[in-house]
């Protein structure tokens, strides 16, 4: 084989993968270096056997390249599941303790002052430790407000001077706080522990 | 949904192509690990089986992903490291599922059409 030869096969598979790199631009990162790296292991094992068994017996890498198909088509059946088929996957379950720990943090938070003295402070510790929850949602649920429902027991305490209206407001405020807070990460929770979302393209197979 | 118009016979074949190959993919797994290429040629030489054989791979990624098979890396002294295939437990469990269903709708088919006397999937 002549060196001419040699350097023509490298522009095409040059060619060939600087397309499916561009094509694969749409795919996660992960999938996309996967997909690189196995399509790169392809041809060069296909290389490798021409090297091996002769240029008569092995396909020439424009044969190779054509039979890999197009790259847009390759990254088109990655990108979408239902061109290979509708596998059930695997479902990512989470287990059911990790609900009722969550459950429990915020119960925690919302009450755990008004019944066991320490209760809040159990709760705060727990939502800063959980995985669940973003870094601004644990902010919400700390600084509204720190004893949770307990707080307004402090009201009375430091508040006998207030006009009643004023009271009553910071009591409803008081109230309301926490109980939003502790929906809206109740929420967060029980999203992200739902799993994977349904595949929209389940029950309408691409024509 | 499909819409069975005479002529697009040829286009529900490939759908059910599309639908199968992954269980033929894991049967192909079901007596030995093998390589990429392997697979790709060993499904290339099955009649129609693949349309560009380079779609193989993003569904071995997808089934590895699925927990059905799992991938470990040899050396080879004649080309480059190759990434070899195996059923995982769930796989053989797929497998063995899908066997049965197909067996049976096989056989579903096969009478309706063996008593009809008419064959629409040609």
């Amino acid at each position: 084989m002549s060196s001419a030869y040699g350097i023509a096969d490298e522009r095409l598979v040059a060619d060939y993968l600087n397309r499916l790199a561009a094509a694969s631009a749409t795919l996660p990162a992960d999938q996309r270096a996967e997909l690189f790296e196995e399509i790169s292991l392809h041809i060069a094992e296909a290389r490798a056997v021409q090297a091996t068994a002769g240029a008569e017996t092995s396909l020439p890498v424009a044969d190779v390249l054509e039979r890999l198909g197009r790259p847009e088509d390759i990254v088109r059946a990655a990108a979408d599941d239902t061109e290979t088929g509708p596998i059930t996957p695997v479902p990512v379950q989470r287990p059911p303790r990790r609900r009722v720990l969550d459950t429990g943090t915020v119960i925690l938070l919302l009450v755990g002052g008004l019944l066991i003295g320490l209760g809040w402070i159990a709760g705060a510790v727990m939502l800063w430790a959980s995985p669940r929850w973003r870094t601004s949602d644990k902010l919400l649920g700390t600084l509204i407000w720190p004893g949770g429902l307990a707080a307004v027991l402090a009201i009375p305490r430091f508040g006998t001077g207030l006009p009643p209206l004023l009271a009553l407001s910071l009591l409803l405020v008081g109230v309301a706080g926490p109980i939003v807070a502790a929906t809206r990460l109740l929420r967060r929770a029980w999203r992200t522990s739902a799993g994977p979302p349904a595949d929209p393209h389940a029950l309408h197979p691409a024509r | 949904m499909w819409c069975m118009v005479a002529g697009e016979a040829g286009n529900l074949v490939a759908q059910m192509r599309r639908g199968v190959l992954p269980y033929c993919v894991l049967a192909m797994l079901r007596n030995k690990e093998q390589y990429g290429f392997e697979l790709v040629h060993a499904l290339g030489g099955t009649d129609g089986m693949v349309t560009g054989e380079g779609t193989i791979y993003p569904l071995l990624a997808r089934l590895r992903r699925q927990g059905l098979v799992e991938t470990t890396w040899q050396e080879s002294t004649t080309g480059p490291p190759r990434k070899y295939y195996r059923l995982a437990q769930a796989g053989q469990d797929a497998l063995t599922e899908f066997t049965e269903s197909w067996g049976r709708l096989r056989d579903s088919v096969d009478d309706l059409l063996a008593s009809s006397g008419q064959d629409p999937f040609r």
